[in-house]
């Protein structure tokens, strides 16, 4: 769910809520619920988000040359480091802030990493496309995803799969 | 050392050079150690039988002064986990103990994923 939409659909249930006529106790405890499961999605890092969009600028001042890693590495490219930021101003709160890598092809990399087989990496090329891949014991996963205004559902699927 | 075949037994270093490469804080390698270059190939060196002095002497030696940069960590790793992602070590010797891993896939995305795996079973080392 994007979080536009979601932020309307909350909008919109808190003025039913609010009115509260007509709806039996069950389904109100329903609409709470439902309210709660929203906000997760609707409400995304803050505190978490600006310590890690420093990280990435720090990662971007060391890595924006060519051959950072001495193995003739391409410089990060700046259009890279403007999606992973986009995309990290979206994460839900719900997730841990993730670890910022630079990649030897110049773009730039977030990973979540809850121990040695669980650990989720998705990177930005500047195309508006997300390479990811995950490690969750013995099931493995990848793929490319596009990205614009809102966190793939494969990925928000992915990061709650780490945390499960 | 038989110089032309690698023993699965054997451990393989990968010299760091970027912060971003290793996490201190959770004394391990991230994924983009291991991510091969341009030239589709990921660079280590051949390390059974060496010190720790001896490792990071061939990484200062070989690779920090040649490209001029500070070393500031290793990744190693045994040459199964390798073979078992599917990809190739091909020893070249050059500078002596040097090898690269090879046959990486072209999509992205499975390159991530085998990185994932490489880093995850790499012994981190601080300079």
């Amino acid at each position: 769910m994007s979080q536009a939409c979601s932020h309307r659909i909350t909008t919109s249930f808190y003025n039913v809520s609010s009115s509260g006529i007509g709806f039996s106790e069950t389904a109100r405890t329903l609409l709470r619920e439902l309210k709660k499961e929203i906000s997760y999605f609707a409400e995304p890092v803050t505190i978490g988000s600006s310590l890690t969009t420093d990280a990435l600028i720090e990662t971007y001042k060391d890595c924006s040359y060519e051959n950072w890693d001495g193995y003739g590495a391409k410089p990060l490219s700046i259009d890279s480091v403007n999606e992973a930021r986009e995309f990290i101003s979206l994460i839900p709160s719900f997730f841990s802030k993730p670890e910022i890598v630079a990649e030897p092809s110049g773009e730039i990399g977030l990973e979540w990493y809850k121990g040695r087989n669980k650990i989720f990496a998705v990177s930005f090329n500047g195309k508006k496309t997300i390479a990811y891949a995950g490690l969750f014991g013995s099931n493995k996963t990848h793929g490319i995803e596009y990205f614009e205004g809102s966190i793939p559902q494969i990925i928000i699927e992915n990061l709650r799969r780490l945390y499960s | 050392m038989n110089i032309d075949s690698i023993n699965p037994e054997e451990y393989l270093s990968r010299f760091l050079f970027s912060n971003s490469h290793f996490s201190k804080e959770n004394q391990r390698v991230k994924y983009g150690a291991f991510l091969p270059a341009k030239n589709g190939e990921t660079s280590v060196f051949r390390t059974s039988n060496l010190s720790d002095n001896q490792i990071w002497d061939l990484g200062e030696r070989n690779v920090a002064q040649e490209r001029k940069k500070p070393l500031l960590g290793r990744g190693d790793i045994r040459s199964s986990m390798v073979f078992e992602s599917g990809l190739k070590i091909r020893p070249d010797n050059n500078p002596p103990r040097h090898a690269n891993i090879i046959g990486w896939p072209e999509e992205k995305s499975k390159q991530k994923l085998i990185a994932i795996e490489l880093a995850a079973n790499a012994t981190f080392h601080l300079k």
